[in-house]
């Protein structure tokens, strides 16, 4: 009579409570989970229409196999989408436990060592990370269905019984409608082998024992078992392809011809040792310290091909700390796929030895050996070791999120969905920053539409594929190309109707200033809200990559189908292995079982051997860890620590390597350093740290600090000079000098004009009355030209606000050959002030940038560089230009206040200070120089950000190197072209302005003898961080 | 031969399945319309009546300027009735019908609809634009549109009255209905202010709606300064303000304009600070500068206005410090940095060292800002070696060198 096993219903009974018990604290923050439930929400909204716009300006649900979100659909109809989110996840979690107990089974024809394999898959670290740290619903039930299939597969081979057929089959199409990887890589590494072990089987019948099996015999009975091999091979072919075919129609259709996106499952494991540990050390955990073991087992004679499955799975899984899995794959296949899941396949494949092991540990004749050697405290020694480790896994994995988190914290999405609702906000895109994976969930639950999204395989439009960014959310992780890429929506939003952000990071608040937007409010959950003025709603009709009814049809229903088909087929003996009514058959792999009488004791050895080095390895990783992190060690430690501090705002730390006889208190320090604003310490992020020890004697040295700082706006080198002291043996810092101006005056009091917009002035759901529509101010373009410097075109000029009210300038260049043929359309980016006071002027500058890295995909820069230009490839001259001006009232960002109050020129160009008259703090200063010709011709615009900020009734002072003009070259000077609100400026100026006096303007420039000019005029902007 | 039997049966049942048409004698139908009215007011009902002996196959065709409607009769006893619908019979303009039978049309005509002001007018007013400058060149325009009940507009030639209200003055204008609309613009006054607009129209009234008028631009102003004293001790602000600047027609200009100031230093650089104007005014600060200096200021609301040019002049503050080597020489101490009234220079002075070894190469330089008049250097054996050096220090544009020998 076959008894339930009972360490499999522990092995459930735990798994269930611990893995279904603490989903609800880690699913939502992993990366992939609420990707699914977006995808899910997707169906539960429409089933069979696969098109959704509110990703990518528009992407198809075809690129992702849909059994799982639709099974979160199916469910959320009861209890919402989490609801069904964590049932599918409980789901898998029982799927793959008792997966892992029928492998077991299979494997080793033992239920005890099943029960065991069914318990350490448990506790097994690669699983607790793929579903609380990564999330991967799909990729985890697909792996669990295949390790169901796998025994009736082996049957089916076997015994050649159409029911094993039957079930192999109906459990490989719920596999590959859940996860398009798994049953394809799963059919070489784990069906192949699978195949390899039921002919070894089939030969061993033939012959008295595993020693006998010869190539001729094997062959022999391959032979005899291929046409079984073939029916189940093509006909899981079909299935692989019929399932989701229009998976991969939409394949073919839109392949995958984007920029590879990084992955730190292809990182050298020894460079980067957060990939190491992520994508090595904690999926393989206590594994690692048996793998002599797994070895000597899977290349036994019987599990020879899973041998080599396993060792190549190993292999692939290092990722690029070897040249190997490069040289396997190809270029392509390595840089499309995530490596970890060959260490996730391989970790589960070696499950049933480890369960194996464990068996021979705790009570078969390893313990006997270990007890007889060593003695059984040394057994229990070692037992007891184990367990810990595997303990201290679960326990360092599950933990992982909760000291390094991976997302930023949970926001509350009410407020952001109730402000997209309201008043019509959906009708045009947003982006939210900074939101990590949660902007899934955000989308999940609104219909307005972002230009971002969260699965990067179906992005379309080529600003995203080109460039190697996962999300322009989170593009200030993204090197060089993610901020490029983002400054490219800033700049032309109109173009994808983008008019709100919602930034979570302040991080990208100044380049979305200076790019032209505005805070609008903040939200209850502390998200700000920006808008860009000037942006047309999304219109009525949008295009979409419509699909044959048949293949909506199919995509609808096939993969729910899949599942009802392998019940009905599977219920049966599911039922009956349940209840035990009737005696079930055992499966034929039952009779491979060994008996475990001998360990090896040679292998004892070489085990041990193994584990010392492993744990030799780990102790010196540790030290050496110790060693580089020892802060004042040596002068460049303490000064690294010194900027890694800074960098992580952790003030005590960095007082603490202040030399202490300097007399810098905590709390001196504290102040001082709390009221330097600016981009560098607000808004940057110190991207490399190079020091030079430029004298050095035993007790003291001086160093040069360079520095290089990512912000948003651009790349930041500083250097910085430090004296260092040697006392007590420890290395400190001389503490820099601060300034000790003191401001004027204690108490000040400012006036200024204040502006505010109702808006809509009648609370009322319908479009606003014209009553209510402010009249665009005017603007009067001064001068335009057409300029090519260094190679690239760009249109530089003057414009002025002529109204009597403040205005939000939008300007849009086109540029025309002589034939009148469009090239290209840019909009002014920073070099230029957005928001401009009744009368004041603005220079400005247009540059014509290209889709990043379209035509130089294979030489993408290593590093990132936020301010990298892509100049616009251009297929004929440029003769002639269309500027069109678009005003609106401005109320924000009005802050003027910010004088010039000394100016010197030296030979390495112009010294000065500003000094800020009013009271607002400006965060980040920016100048803008106009270069003029001897006839006072404006030629170029150049901008300059100071990299500390201004406070109130002080002074900064700043340096800047003119640019050499002798290259430039004027194309086109004319006025023709230009419009303002869509009218000519021509006619503008001839009705509103038409007695200007020229000669202001050429008073207000400064002479200066420069190369290729004649005159300077500088302009100051400001961003303010923290109005007040 | 044998099937011509078969073949002539089929004829003879092919021709006994043809259908017979019966002849029915033509009889003319006659058709009585009662008179129909060609003139009547939006909203009265209309009916066209008729007696006829064909009931079957009879309608009315009716169209408008707004589409085509085919309508059934009622019948009763031997009189048809047709009655418009109401979008018909409550739409002005000419609405044509024609009586149609048998695919024939047997009579026509076409009934002019007037609109029907008795039961009461609605308007439709627009102003725009919103704002304009004041002097007279620009303008809004207002726009009415008067309708009856029914959405009809009123016949052309309806007196429509505008009212204006500006400052003290209320006036009314009388305007004619033309083409659906009446309209008007509005010029702007010299005096800048709110002015109102309201229009009616029979019994119907609009609300009052706004245009703003502006300012017009600028013209030249004139500026001032205050300050505290008249040294160079960089820590004192010096204000610029502007008198009430005004447009060509004596309005003080629109708030928040923009004035910037534009400073010319005795070095021949243009220094800049920026006011706003309220009621007319606009200030603006720098710091006094921190050596001796002579400004010239002029304002600018750049393309409109200029102010005039002002002179001001800044007297040394520092005149002369002390600096004193330690025992060493490696403590270079500058005390004694005084100001006007013989006080500590205000903190943050900038001061500036630069050591040249003996031979006059500049090897480092060094700065800090004074405090209590008073800022220290030191030259640490560590990288300064023993020997002959050269120390320059400079203060509020005075220098000093001393030769020294470190220790």
């Amino acid at each position: 009579m076959q008894r339930t096993n009972i360490l499999l219903i522990l092995a459930l009974f735990i798994g269930v409570a611990f893995h279904g018990s603490s989903i609800f604290f880690t699913l939502e923050t992993t990366y992939d989970a609420l990707i699914h439930l977006f995808f899910a929400d997707h169906y539960a909204q429409s089933w069979f229409e696969p098109w959704d716009y509110r990703w990518y300006t528009g992407f198809t649900v075809h690129a992702y196999p849909p059994l799982v979100h639709q099974s979160i659909a199916i469910l959320s109809y009861i209890g919402g989408l989490k609801f069904g989110m964590f049932t599918v996840a409980m789901i898998g979690v029982i799927l793959f436990i008792t997966g892992a107990y029928r492998f077991g089974l299979l494997m080793t024809g033992n239920r005890k060592i099943a029960g065991y394999t069914a318990l350490l898959a448990v506790f097994s670290s690669t699983f607790i990370e793929t579903l609380h740290i990564f999330g991967q619903l799909p990729s985890i039930i697909g792996l669990s269905v295949l390790l169901h299939s796998l025994p009736e597969i082996y049957l089916w081979v076997k015994t050649g019984k159409l029911r094993y057929f039957a079930t192999s089959l109906s459990l490989i199409a719920v596999t590959v409608t859940s996860h398009h990887v798994t049953p394809i890589f799963g059919m070489v590494f784990f069906i192949f082998p699978l195949l390899g072990m039921a002919i070894m089987d089939a030969s061993k019948d033939r012959v008295s024992n595993h020693k006998a099996i010869t190539l001729k015999v094997f062959l022999i009975q391959f032979k005899k078992l291929f046409w079984r091999i073939v029916a189940f091979g093509f006909s899981s072919l079909v299935l692989i392809i019929g399932c989701i075919l229009p998976y991969w129609i939409n394949t073919k259709k839109n392949p995958i011809t984007q920029v590879p996106i990084p992955h730190g499952s292809r990182d050298n494991f020894l460079e980067v040792t957060s990939s190491g540990l992520v994508f090595f050390l904690i999926p393989w955990g206590i594994l690692l310290f048996i793998l002599p073991y797994i070895l000597y087992r899977y290349f036994s004679k019987r599990y020879l091909f899973f041998g080599l499955s396993f060792s190549m799975l190993t292999l692939l899984g290092t990722g690029g700390t070897t040249p190997i899995p490069l040289k396997i794959l190809g270029e392509t296949a390595f840089n499309i796929l995530t490596l970890d899941r060959f260490t996730l396949w391989a970790t589960i494949m070696a499950l049933p030895i480890f369960g194996e092991f464990v068996y021979r540990m705790v009570e078969g004749d390893l313990k006997a050996n270990l007890q007889e050697r060593f003695g059984p405290v040394y057994h229990r020694f070692i037992g007891a070791g184990m367990a810990g480790g595997i303990l201290l896994m679960v326990i360092f994995t599950m933990s992982l999120n909760y000291f390094r988190p991976s997302q930023p914290q949970k926001i509350k999405m009410l407020p952001i969905v109730n402000f997209l609702s309201q008043d019509d906000h959906d009708h045009w895109r947003y982006l939210p920053l900074g939101f990590g994976d949660q902007m899934a969930w955000l989308s999940a639950q609104t219909n307005a539409m972002t230009v971002d999204g969260n699965y990067h395989s179906a992005r379309r439009l080529p600003e995203l594929t080109t460039r190697a960014i996962e999300r322009l959310e989170n593009s200030k992780f993204r090197g060089v190309e993610g901020i490029g890429s983002l400054q490219q929506f800033l700049t032309v939003p109109e173009k994808y109707n983008l008019k709100y952000i919602f930034s979570n990071d302040k991080f990208y608040d100044p380049i979305l200033y200076f790019c032209g937007w505005q805070r609008l409010q903040q939200l209850e959950n502390g998200i700000m809200v920006w808008e860009r003025l000037n942006i047309p709603p999304i219109p009525a009709i949008i295009s979409k990559d419509d699909v044959a009814t048949w293949l909506k049809v199919i995509w609808g229903i096939i993969p729910l189908l899949t599942v009802i088909l392998a019940f009905i087929i599977n219920i049966q003996w599911v039922w009956l292995r349940m209840l035990k009514s009737k005696k079930l058959p055992d499966g034929a792999f039952m009779d491979y079982t060994i008996t475990y009488k001998k360990f090896p004791k040679k292998l004892v050895d070489i085990n041990h051997f193994w584990a010392l080095i492993m744990i030799g390895i780990l102790a010196y990783g540790a030290y050496s860890f110790y060693l580089t992190n020892a802060t004042q060690f040596a002068p460049k430690n303490v000064l690294t620590a010194y900027y890694d501090a800074l960098d992580f705002k952790e003030f005590k730390r960095a007082h603490s390597y202040l030399d202490p006889d300097d007399g810098v208190e905590l709390s001196q320090f504290m102040l001082e350093v709390s009221v330097t604003d600016g981009i560098l310490s607000s808004y940057a992020k110190l991207d490399s740290i190079g020091i030079e020890i430029t004298q050095e004697t035993p007790s003291s040295a001086q160093a040069k600090v360079i520095t290089h700082w990512i912000t948003p706006l651009e790349k930041v080198k500083k250097d910085f000079y430090h004296t260092l002291a040697k006392k007590n043996g420890k290395w400190y810092i001389a503490p820099s000098k601060f300034d000790n101006d003191l401001p004027p005056d204690q108490l000040l009091s400012s006036n200024g004009t204040t502006y505010f917009n109702h808006g809509r002035r009648r609370i009322t759901t319908q479009q606003t009355h014209h009553e209510d529509v402010l009249r665009q101010p005017v603007l009067e373009v001064l001068t335009a030209k057409l300029v090519r410097f260094n190679g690239q075109y760009s249109i530089v000029g003057e414009l002025q606000n002529i109204d009597k009210i403040p205005a939000d300038v939008v300007i849009k260049a086109t540029l025309y050959n002589d034939a009148n043929k469009g090239l290209a359309t840019y909009n002014a980016k920073h070099q230029m002030k957005h928001k401009l006071l009744p009368m004041e002027t603005t220079p400005f500058r247009i540059d014509f940038e290209g889709i990043a890295w379209s035509s130089t995909k294979d030489t993408l820069p290593p590093t990132f560089d936020p301010d990298e230009f892509t100049p616009i490839a251009l297929e004929e001259q440029p003769t002639k230009f269309n500027l069109q001006c678009a005003a609106n009232t401005a109320t924000t960002d009005l802050y003027k206040q910010i004088s010039l109050q000394d100016l010197g020129v030296d030979a390495s160009g112009i010294n000065g200070t500003l000094f800020n008259s009013g009271i607002q703090e400006v965060t980040i200063p920016q100048l803008l120089f106009s270069y003029y010709d001897n006839a006072k011709e404006l030629l170029w615009v150049d901008h300059h950000f100071l990299q500390e900020g201004i406070r109130i009734q002080r002074k900064q002072s700043f340096h800047y190197g003119p640019l050499d003009l002798n290259s430039l070259q004027i194309i086109n000077s004319s006025l023709e072209n230009c419009f303002v609100n869509g009218l000519p400026n021509a006619s503008i100026s001839d009705l509103i302005f038409p007695n200007r006096e020229p000669s202001h303007l050429l008073e207000q420039v400064q002479p200066f003898e420069g190369n290729g000019f004649s005159f300077l005029k500088i302009a100051v902007n400001g961003y303010i961080g923290n109005p007040k | 031969m044998k099937y011509s039997i078969y073949i002539s049966i089929f004829l003879i049942g092919l021709l006994g399945c043809r259908d017979t048409i019966p002849e029915i004698p033509l009889k003319p139908h006659t058709f009585a319309i009662r008179p129909v009215p060609t003139q009547t007011v939006a909203g009265t009902p209309i009916e066209i009546q008729l007696k006829t002996n064909a009931t079957a196959d009879l309608s009315l065709i009716i169209s408008n300027a707004f589409g085509s409607a085919v309508i059934k009769p009622t019948h009763k006893k031997n009189v048809s009735s047709f009655r418009f619908p109401n979008e018909f019979a409550q739409r002005s303009g000419i609405c044509q019908w024609s009586l149609v039978h048998d695919h024939k049309v047997y009579q026509k005509g076409e009934i002019n609809i007037r609109p029907n002001p008795g039961q009461g007018t609605t308007m439709e007013s627009y102003l725009g634009p919103r704002s304009i400058s004041a002097g007279g060149t620009d303008f809004s325009m207002f726009v009415v549109s008067p309708t009856d009940n029914y959405d009809n507009p009123l016949t052309d030639g309806t007196e429509i009255a505008y009212t204006y209200q500006f400052n003290n003055t209320i006036q009314s204008i009388p305007v004619e209905l033309n083409k659906l609309i009446g309209w008007k613009n509005i010029q702007s006054t010299e005096k800048s202010g709110r002015l109102l607009v309201t229009a009616s129209c029979n019994d119907a009234k609009s609300k009052a709606l706004t245009t703003l008028v502006y300012p017009a631009h600028a013209i030249d102003f004139k500026i001032d300064f205050t300050r505290n004293h008249q040294f160079a001790d960089g820590n004192q602000i010096i204000r610029f303000s502007t008198d009430v600047i005004k447009d060509a027609y004596g309005n003080v200009i629109s708030d928040g304009t923009l004035v910037s100031f534009s400073v010319l230093n005795s070095e021949g650089m243009l220094l800049q600070t920026k006011g706003t104007t309220i009621n007319g005014v606009a200030k603006a600060e720098l710091l006094h500068p921190i050596e001796r200096e002579n400004w010239e200021i002029t304002a600018y609301i750049t393309g409109t206005a200029k102010s005039n040019s002002l002179k001001v002049s800044f007297e040394a503050a520092v005149r002369d410090f002390n600096v004193s080597l330690s025992q060493d020489h490696r403590i270079i101490t500058i005390a004694n940095i005084e100001s006007f009234m013989g006080q500590w220079i205000p903190d943050g002075l900038p001061i500036s060292i630069e050591i040249k070894d003996g031979k006059g190469n500049s090897i480092g330089k060094k700065h800090t800002t004074s405090r209590k008049g008073k800022a220290v250097f030191t030259l640490p054996g560590d990288f300064y070696p023993k020997g002959n050096y050269q120390v320059q220090v400079e203060i509020a544009g005075i220098l000093k060198t001393i030769n020294t020998s470190l220790q």
